[in-house]
């Protein structure tokens, strides 16, 4: 606490010692913050316009390329993580920093060291006062404040001399350190970030089903981390719901193996992470591997086979005997009408392509299509891949902390003022003043309401007999 | 009774809730206050049961979840925790004329629902079955609601001080509360949205980091919540230590209901990201 009462640091040269007060005293000031604050909300707009870490042809398709050369040059491309921006954060970080430092001590003052005493140089100087002509004896004085201030205020302290007592309500004093807890917690939570965007590490990886994985390529950076174990996927199912293609739920069965050994299994679903030694396994996509084929059996139109089954991957060209027509599967559905697979496949004949559905489900509906051929699946070899984020961050519980000391200190800060009143009987029975005085950091107008009730009730006790009006 | 239709009887209640309150403001009657409030009560309740339906009518479809997933459910939710937050502050501060700059908003809420978006009860994508829903979407909302009221009672202010400036008080301006009272209740507005938001930011963060694998990634609904919020601690800062009040709080507080209605419609119909539910 002695420490709260050095201001200013002794220095050589005036000239500079006044030129650096005057840089610290503009890194602490609130107005600074305010500037800083109204900054950062306008600038953060442009980065929910202009299209974030983008390819280069994306930029020049949509904005032509002065205007991306301008963005290259101020980094709008990726303005979160811009020199700039990154800059205005830590100039806010010194601001709150300094400027906790700075009125810290004041704080600390009035929460710790109000003073118990009510003489007339604090009454003068209280916002909210009043004063009281007694008219009873200053032992039943006492008595009827005792018990308006137990009633209207609770517990309170105090100070007594042979002239005169003074009692002193010091509620919610702890609001006082409520901003400076905030600040506190903004300051971890930067922290945190930093430390977790140092150290952890974030990928994307597809497995197939069965395959078994242990590299992660690392988003945004041309990397590969290896992990520390295996990953394979046993399955991969999506759910619909029902009479729709609206995915439900997807899950991935996925087994974690560490030295040959299978140690941990886990169905993973989105919101439902597996975790590893801390780092996360996140649902996020899924789709059908290029090593799935499906086979289809060639029919003419009266539903004769026309020509030998074939088996045939995506993306894979075929001709079928006596059709001069060349075929294609542009994508393969696992699980299609009744849950059964489809594909979508085109025909390209004399330059001319028409594109068409094949359904398990519905095993002669393509004959309808016209074509001197028809297809239907007889089989489908069908292997999925999952997709999965995979994040390792450190920093995250220190994240989560900060949080719950920001939500705390901003309660504090709001809803507790500090409030103070003083009440001085004087026990000379020839002086008749009773003097109230309080003072409140918050909310103004509820304690103007409630010190003022407490001085009308207070004459109301005071009366010889009170409970005649 | 539809939950539509019981939607549709909240939108006229708060209709006739901005009637009563403008006519209280003009004729002072403790009948006609005391009848819009009991309008704004009728909305309030009639909402909560049609969101009660809907979240029982989806149960029974076997796509159950809380009424709060897209855009029309979640629009209905931010005009009654507009009404909600009103009707505390109208008990705390006993100021009924402020009913007139807040019902109406409710009112176009709910209406502009009723227009625009579809009723129908959707299935919820994967990504929304989380017990992070309610957390996330209730204190959001209800710091919106704050939020609006402190927008009402700026521009309030605004019209009085205006009126002040020319000289001449208008015959209405002046049955509004005192300028004094309405520069408390913005600050009070914004002192509780404000905690809430930041709950609402972190509960958002918390879901995002299950369900996407990463706290924060400047997403532009993240983004913009997070200019709403710098705009919001500028202004509490301006007023607690700066001592800014009156007419350039009430400016900063309409900028900062700006920002909440950019956040929440802005972002879904101009930019594109991934919080596109609503």
């Amino acid at each position: 606490m002695k420490s709260t009462e050095n201001t200013g640091k002794p220095s050589a040269k005036s000239t500079k010692k006044s030129f650096l007060k005057g840089v610290y005293d503009s890194l602490a000031s609130v107005t600074l913050a305010i500037f800083l604050l109204i900054i950062l909300a306008m600038t953060s707009i442009v980065g929910t316009v202009v299209l974030q870490n983008g390819s280069p042809e994306q930029y020049l398709n949509e904005y032509g390329s002065g205007t991306y050369r301008l963005f290259q040059a101020l980094a709008l491309d990726d303005m979160y993580r811009s020199w700039w921006f990154l800059t205005l954060l830590a100039l806010l970080l010194i601001n709150i920093t300094l400027c906790s430092i700075k009125r810290f001590p004041r704080a600390w003052r009035l929460m710790t060291r109000s003073p118990s005493v009510l003489d007339d140089v604090l009454f003068r100087r209280m916002r909210f006062r009043g004063s009281v002509r007694r008219g009873v004896s200053p032992e039943e004085t006492e008595e009827r404040v005792r018990d308006l201030l137990a009633d209207r205020f609770g517990k309170f302290r105090e100070d007594r001399s042979e002239e005169a007592v003074t009692f002193f309500v010091d509620r919610g004093w702890y609001g006082r350190m409520g901003a400076y807890v905030v600040h506190l917690s903004i300051l971890m939570l930067a922290v945190g970030a930093v430390y977790g965007g140092a150290v952890g590490f974030k990928g994307f990886v597809s497995i197939a089903e069965g395959q078994t994985i242990n590299r992660v390529p690392l988003r945004g950076r041309n990397a590969v981390i290896k992990l520390p174990f295996d990953i394979r996927c046993d399955d991969f199912q999506v759910i619909y719901y029902p009479g729709t293609q609206q995915p439900k739920d997807y899950f991935s069965d996925l087994v974690v193996i560490r030295d040959g050994k299978e140690v941990m299994k886990k169905r993973i679903e989105v919101n439902h992470p597996l975790i590893v030694d801390g780092i996360y396994f996140y649902q996020s996509s899924y789709g059908v591997d290029r090593s799935s084929t499906v086979t289809l059996d060639v029919l003419d139109p009266s539903g004769k086979v026309a020509a030998p089954s074939v088996t045939v991957a995506a993306g894979q060209p075929f001709n079928v005997i006596g059709d001069s027509a060349t075929y294609g599967i542009q994508q393969i559905m696992p699980s299609y009408i009744g849950g059964r697979p489809a594909v979508r496949m085109s025909r390209i004949a004399s330059g001319a392509r028409q594109d068409f559905f094949v359904s398990m489900a519905a095993a002669d509906r393509d004959k309808l299509r016209g074509g001197p051929v028809y297809f239907r699946i007889r089989d489908a070899n069908i292997r999925e891949f999952t997709g999965l984020q995979v994040a390792w961050d450190p920093g995250v519980p220190l994240v989560w902390i900060a949080c719950f000391v920001m939500i705390g200190g901003l309660y504090v800060a709001f809803f507790v003022p500090h409030r103070r009143v003083w009440l001085r009987i004087e026990l000379d029975p020839d002086n008749t003043a009773v003097l109230m005085a309080g003072s409140t950091n918050r909310n103004l107008a509820s304690f103007e309401k409630e010190f003022n009730g407490a001085l009308t009730a207070l004459k109301q006790v005071l009366k010889k007999d009170p409970g005649k009006e | 009774m539809s939950s539509s239709t019981l939607f549709g009887i909240a939108t006229f209640a708060y209709l006739f809730a901005t009637f009563f309150y403008v006519g209280y403001l003009a004729f002072r009657g403790r009948v006609v206050g005391n009848v819009a409030t009991g309008m704004v009560w009728l909305g309030v309740v009639t909402q909560a049961a049609a969101m009660i339906m809907r979240w029982v009518e989806s149960y029974r479809m076997g796509i159950g979840h809380a009424p709060l997933s897209n855009m029309y459910e979640s629009l209905g939710f931010f005009g009654w925790c507009v009404m909600i937050a009103y009707l505390v502050v109208e008990y705390r501060f006993k100021q009924k004329a402020v009913g007139a700059f807040v019902s109406p908003l409710a009112f176009v809420i709910l209406a502009a629902n009723a227009l625009l978006f579809p009723d129908q009860i959707q299935p919820l994508v994967p990504a929304l079955q989380s017990n992070w829903l309610i957390a996330h979407v209730v204190t959001s909302f209800v710091a919106y609601g704050s939020f609006a009221v402190s927008f009402g009672v700026s521009i309030m202010y605004l019209v009085k001080n205006r009126a002040e400036r020319m000289g001449g008080e208008g015959s209405l301006v002046s049955l509004f509360p005192e300028s004094k009272m309405l520069d408390e209740v913005n600050y009070k507005s914004v002192a509780v949205g404000f905690p809430l938001l930041s709950l609402g930011i972190i509960t958002g963060a918390a879901w995002a980091n299950y369900a996407w694998g990463t706290y924060w990634s400047w997403d532009p609904k993240e983004t913009w919540s997070l200019i709403t919020w710098f705009i919001y601690a500028a202004y509490l800062h301006a007023r607690l230590t700066r001592g800014w009040q009156g007419r350039r709080a009430a400016i900063l507080s309409i900028v900062g209901f700006s920002a909440v209605i950019f956040t929440y419609f802005g972002v879904n119909f101009l930019l594109s990201g991934l919080h596109s539910y609503a």
